[in-house]
């Protein structure tokens, strides 16, 4: 058995397929004289440009418009100054051929880039070996060979090249292990996107497997078996089996209520946090917005927006999503995701600066009150509340509740009296708020938890920081806790408590959130049918039991153990 | 020769895509575009030399363009980096 990393989830199962990693030969010297090598060069780049452009549409018909923007990126590279000049100047000086001088300029710049501390921009190196290659077999009038195999089967290959990946068929191609790569590699995400598992960075698999072998693939773990035995293929048949009947019925499940086997109901909504987002509310299977990020209508441009502007595009989203309700976080800002209008100074540690409501309630130019006046006009078009970012005192609420009474009560712009309340809640993100969240029930009217930061400042570590972002643990007992509290003391004085931020479209996650008596759930649309597979796959009683035990574990590893096993023995399936 | 500064807004900071709706931009104007970081400062219309320069998040950037349409062509860029954020 080999382990790599688990980089598209799902069982494959089939014959190996593998792909010898075909060397180019490139000549050393120009043996052609140097106008004929860089006509040669131009020729390859024409046909190249073609083949990329033509990979390009097909993949953004059969895998995506976003897969399809590597490719973009590729293209640029042929045309690019450092990449063309240092090969046109190698070739002009007469010391390499067209090829030597493209295999040259491609292992320098790929170097390059596997030198860059971004593990993201690291990976692109492979971009540019994946031009080049392209590039090099133009030049040396190889065939390209930009079929997957003809029969069904597992890849296995030292690296995929993006457009190796994205032209293979997945009705053919059940299954990709790679020796390089990471979670991130290109491999991974068109996998993923394509639906097809797969595994990478398992060093030294090439040498143990051959073409034909009977494999079998996990991609969620990062297994991969090489003629394995009668018992685990038996396994691995009825996993894959109970996968396939999993994924049907999930589709299925999108329309269907969150309720548990016994009957506990949790409210599915969506998070909204873009323009184009706004065209597909309602979403299917969603009641109504659960988080509604105003940010978007205050960056990438000079001034505030207008109290009209701003009504207008809240009436559209309240009717459109009425009688749902939409719940409006107000300007959530600060010098990490700074608003041009304001000239916000840099700070040292933004994320425990100025931001959220301390901004909005430091502002001196009307804006929360123009944000409010324009939410309580929009609010007589549909069903809303208003939401308050990272609250730390109860002051923030106390003021901001009196702004929110006083547009209440002024006329609106015919001159009557525009709507008679609305409610007002707080985002729970800082351990502040959790902790406080009993004493301060009666000034709220719900409670929605952001986990994202509150994680982060429950741990005190950076989620961006990749030298600390392994202690960002969603399912550390602390964070639980923390959550449980709220929904306790939430629930001894009615207030309903919803959750928005990642964890709610995590199905472990949702098992626990599920078991802590959680009364709503805002995801994006995409991950609506998991979750309510999810919830309607267990019984309220045994996630609650499971939130107990979670609670009492010391640390995220046991935890996430633990949930992961109920999860496979109760909803037949991996996570 | 026309300069502007901005910071980058995005969390993933000038990664493949924003480099190359980057160059696609930049490669509309007429004028010689530069990217500044630092001490360091390279051809704004390859995306290997942007991706190269390691832009992040927060990072100061100039950008300056020479030529008959530097105005618009730093204008338009700064407007784009402006406009890149995680949704």
């Amino acid at each position: 058995m080999f382990k790599g990393i688990g980089a598209s989830p799902g069982v494959a199962f089939g014959r190996a397929v593998v792909l010898a990693d075909e060397k180019q030969a490139a000549s050393g010297t120009a043996k052609s004289g140097i106008e004929e090598e860089t006509a040669r060069l131009e020729s390859a780049l024409s046909e190249t440009r073609r083949q990329i452009t033509d990979i390009m549409d097909r993949c953004a018909t059969g895998v995506g418009e976003k897969e399809a923007r590597i490719f973009k990126m590729q293209l640029l590279v042929l045309d690019d100054a450092m990449f063309l000049n240092r090969v046109k100047d190698d070739i002009r000086s007469g010391r390499l051929s067209a090829a030597a001088a493209v295999q040259d300029a491609v292992s320098s710049l790929s170097g390059r880039f596997e030198g860059l501390s971004d593990d993201y921009l690291r990976q692109r190196a492979i971009d540019i070996v994946d031009v080049g290659k392209r590039l090099l077999q133009n030049l040396n009038r190889l065939p390209s060979h930009d079929t997957g195999p003809q029969e069904a089967g597992i890849i296995f290959a030292p690296d995929l090249t993006p457009s190796e990946t994205s032209l293979m068929d997945p009705q053919t191609v059940l299954g990709l292990v790679t020796e390089a790569g990471g979670p991130t590699s290109h491999t991974a995400i068109l996998a993923r996107a394509l639906n097809i598992p797969a595994v990478v960075g398992t060093k030294g698999v090439l040498a143990l497997v051959r073409d034909g072998d009977t494999v079998i693939v996990d991609g969620g773990s990062g297994e991969v078996f090489i003629r394995p035995d009668v018992p685990t293929v038996d396994c691995y048949r009825r996993r894959a089996e109970a996968e396939r009947s999993a994924r049907e019925k999930l589709a299925g499940a999108v329309d269907l209520p969150a309720v548990t086997l016994d009957g506990f109901r949790v409210a599915i909504a969506v998070n909204i946090g873009g323009p184009r987002e706004i065209g597909a509310i309602p979403s299917p299977g969603a009641e109504g917005v659960g988080l509604f990020r105003t940010e978007f209508l205050f960056l990438s441009r000079d001034t505030l927006p207008s109290e009209d502007e701003q009504f207008g595009i809240y009436r559209e989203v309240v009717s459109r999503a009425a009688p749902h309700p939409v719940v409006f976080r107000t300007l959530d800002a600060g010098a990490d995701k700074s608003i041009p209008a304001l000239r916000l100074a840099a700070e040292q540690n933004p994320f425990l600066g100025l931001r959220g409501i301390r901004l909005c309630l430091r502002q001196e130019q009307g804006m929360f009150r123009d944000q409010l006046r324009a939410l309580v006009r929009a609010s007589v078009f549909g069903k809303m509340a208003v939401m308050l970012p990272m609250v730390s005192d109860v002051a923030e609420i106390e003021a901001s509740r009196k702004i929110l009474g006083e547009v209440l009560r002024e006329p609106g712009p015919d001159g009557e009296k525009i709507a008679e309340d609305v409610p007002l809640g707080i985002m729970v993100e800082t351990p502040a708020a959790a902790v406080m969240a009993d004493s301060w029930a009666a000034a709220v009217d719900f409670f929605s938890i952001g986990t994202n930061d509150l994680i982060q400042y429950v741990m005190a570590a950076d989620r961006l920081n990749e030298r600390v972002a392994y202690l960002f643990q969603p399912f550390h007992p602390a964070v639980l806790r923390m959550i449980s509290g709220v929904v306790q003391a939430a629930h001894r004085y009615g207030k309903r408590v919803t959750v928005c931020g990642e964890m709610a479209a995590d199905p472990l996650a949702v098992l626990l959130l599920t078991g802590m008596d959680v009364d709503g759930l805002s995801m994006s649309p995409g991950a609506i049918p998991l979750i309510k597979n999810t919830i309607r796959g267990v019984k309220k009683n045994d996630v609650t039991a499971l939130a107990r035990k979670a609670l009492g574990l010391p640390g995220a590893g046991q935890v996430v153990e633990m949930v992961r096993e109920f999860y496979r023995e109760r909803l037949d399936a991996d996570v | 020769m026309f300069d502007r500064t901005v910071h980058l807004l995005n969390e993933s900071g000038l990664h493949a895509r924003p480099a190359t709706l980057f160059v696609e931009t930049a490669s509309k104007f007429r004028s010689q575009i530069m990217v500044k970081k630092g001490d360091q400062e390279v051809d704004g219309k390859s995306v290997l030399s942007l991706m190269l320069l390691e832009l992040t998040k927060g990072t100061p950037v100039t950008i300056k363009a020479e030529g008959e349409d530097e105005v618009q062509a730093v204008n338009a860029l700064v407007e784009l980096m402006e406009g890149l954020f995680d949704s």
